[in-house]
């Protein structure tokens, strides 16, 4: 931090700092332009910030974002395939395959990975709400869980709990080895959903 | 496979350096503590991501640094190391490189250092490093398996001392993982080890000067999961990572039984070999670093070992003062 900024304006620029993909200096502009502002935005802003943070939750049934109580714009969307399920590790995961464009079924997020090193097992998962979900009407699982081992142990551990009568398959080659769903490119991404193998 | 040059910021005893390279041998001069060793191990950084007698990138950072840099200009390609705050990065080209696998050995080099005796005297673990690492460099493919291995062994083992014991598929999938990539590399590994074998006896018996024989003992760990001894012992009893090797001079264990000038013998060999295999597999030479071992050598051994390396493109070679009868046309560089 360069000296001579006020004390209130290196701590709203520390903040900042913590925000994903900000560096010291663009965290720096942002706070200057934050302070030097006329107009009511950054009252707007801070109100925006913990409206959504208080409103903002998982959506019951599949785990992605939802505000309050309510399930999600992807589940209530009438327009979707509902035979379809796409498991994912975290909400995160949803955003870049609905960037894609090129799914239209929903979404199942469970939460994290098996991890042993994290202490991570299946209980900790929503693996039991997947099996629930499946009973009602799905007919294919797509298992999108990135190749690390973490992922692939979690693709073997639910491809051996899912009813047989189901299709399973998994995102094909094209992720880059060891890569995670959040920071594959839409075109990757596409073309892996469009090749996915199947499990079993 | 040639340095032009290389460049140093905040790593061991230089808080910056540059140094340019002719190709043929280099003569690095300079008295003790002068760094010599610091520049060939920069080299070996920049190719391997680690060096040859430090365990830890983190202690390359020179006193008083919080980072270190090293930059490599070569014939085809400029490579950069940095080492910051715990994390390492490469770029190829000022390209920063998402996938170091793919980066790994992109310059070619084989060390010779005094260090190499401790693959020789050492336990089956250094021998199997080496096996490994010479796999790395001549099949490139088993870099990322040989990563991959690693992070499932590290998950079985996190698994195995668990407490309680978390869901028993769990140890199933991950041992059913850690066989189909470790069969996959055990394979392939005992490819490498029979071309190692005679590669390195032929040159073992050049360099002794004599039919003395060398032989590699590779005994393959088996597959048996048993849950209950495992979680015991605390780790995973399986697997390629615990595969039993030694070396062996005239049929006897090189790390027990064979003398001090076989020894030495051995791991000269060891790195020769490794030369003539990694020369064969990518066409080129790679750079030898040679740390002062050349000057330990009496004349004959070390005429030796020069005409089994004689087609380097480039040899980086240290030590107090140049030998009296080097080549007229080798490059000098004191320090
Ligand atoms: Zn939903």
């Amino acid at each position: 931090m360069p000296v001579g900024l006020p004390p209130s304006l290196l701590k709203l620029s520390e903040q900042l700092r913590r925000l994903p993909g900000a560096g010291p200096r663009s965290a720096e502009r942002m706070a200057l332009a934050l302070v030097r502002s006329h107009n009511a935005w950054p009252k707007d802003l801070a109100t925006a910030i913990l409206e959504a943070q208080a409103r903002v939750k998982l959506c019951p049934r599949c785990g992605f974002y939802a505000e309050g109580e309510e399930l999600c714009d992807i589940c209530r969307d009438t327009s979707r395939d509902s035979t379809t399920l796409c498991v994912v590790e975290t909400a995160n995961d949803v955003l870049p395959i609905e960037r894609a464009g090129i799914y239209r079924g929903l979404y199942h997020c469970l939460g994290g990975k098996i991890s042993p090193l994290d202490g991570i097992g299946p209980e900790h998962l929503r693996i039991g709400s997947l099996l629930e979900r499946v009973e009602s009407g799905v007919g294919e699982v797509i298992v999108a869980l990135g190749n690390d081992v973490e992922g692939e142990t979690t693709s073997i551990f639910l491809s051996g709990h899912l009813p047989t009568h189901l299709r399973i398959s998994r995102l094909a080659q094209g992720l880059p080895m060891g890569g995670s769903i959040e920071i594959a490119d839409s075109l990757t991404l596409g073309k892996a959903m469009e090749n996915r193998l199947s499990l079993r | 496979m040639q340095i032009a040059e290389l460049r140093v910021v905040g790593f061991r005893c230089f808080a910056s350096g540059s140094w340019r390279f002719a190709p043929g041998v280099n003569y690095i001069l300079g008295p003790n503590g002068a760094g010599k060793t610091s520049i060939l191990e920069a080299a070996h950084a920049v190719s391997r991501f680690k060096s040859f007698r430090a365990s830890n990138l983190r202690d390359l950072i020179a006193k008083g640094s919080q980072e270190f840099g090293v930059h490599a200009v070569c014939e085809k390609s400029e490579l950069r190391l940095s080492w910051r705050a715990g994390k390492r990065a490469f770029w190829v080209d000022g390209v920063l490189s998402d996938h170091p696998t793919e980066a790994w050995g992109l310059l070619a080099v084989v060390p010779f250092t005094s260090h190499d005796l401790e693959i020789v005297r050492g336990g089956p673990a250094y021998k199997r490093l080496f096996l490994n690492t010479l796999m790395a460099q001549t099949d490139r493919d088993t870099i990322s398996r040989q990563l991959r291995y690693q992070e499932i062994v590290r998950q079985r083992n996190a698994y195995l001392q668990a407490d309680p014991s978390p869901d028993r598929q769990v140890f199933d999938i991950l041992t059913e993982q850690m066989i189909a990539v470790g069969c996959e590399l055990q394979k392939r590994r005992a490819q490498v080890a029979g071309a190692f074998e005679k590669m390195a006896a032929r040159v073992h018996a050049v360099i002794a000067g004599k039919p003395e024989t060398f032989s590699v003992t590779l005994r393959e760990n088996h597959w048996n999961a048993d849950l209950q001894a495992e979680r015991e012992a605390g780790h995973s009893l399986i697997g390629f990572q615990r595969d039993y090797v030694d070396f062996a001079v005239e049929g006897r264990s090189a790390s027990r039984f064979a003398s001090e000038g076989q020894q030495r013998t051995a791991a000269l060999a060891l790195r020769a070999a490794e030369f003539l295999i990694v020369r064969s597999k990518i066409g080129v030479p790679p750079v030898v670093l040679a740390d002062d071992v050349f000057g330990e050598l009496d004349p004959a051994r070390r005429e030796a070992l020069l005409s089994l390396v004689q087609e380097a493109g480039q040899v980086l070679i240290t030590c107090t003062k140049k030998p009296v009868d080097a080549t007229g046309d080798a490059t000098t560089l004191t320090l």
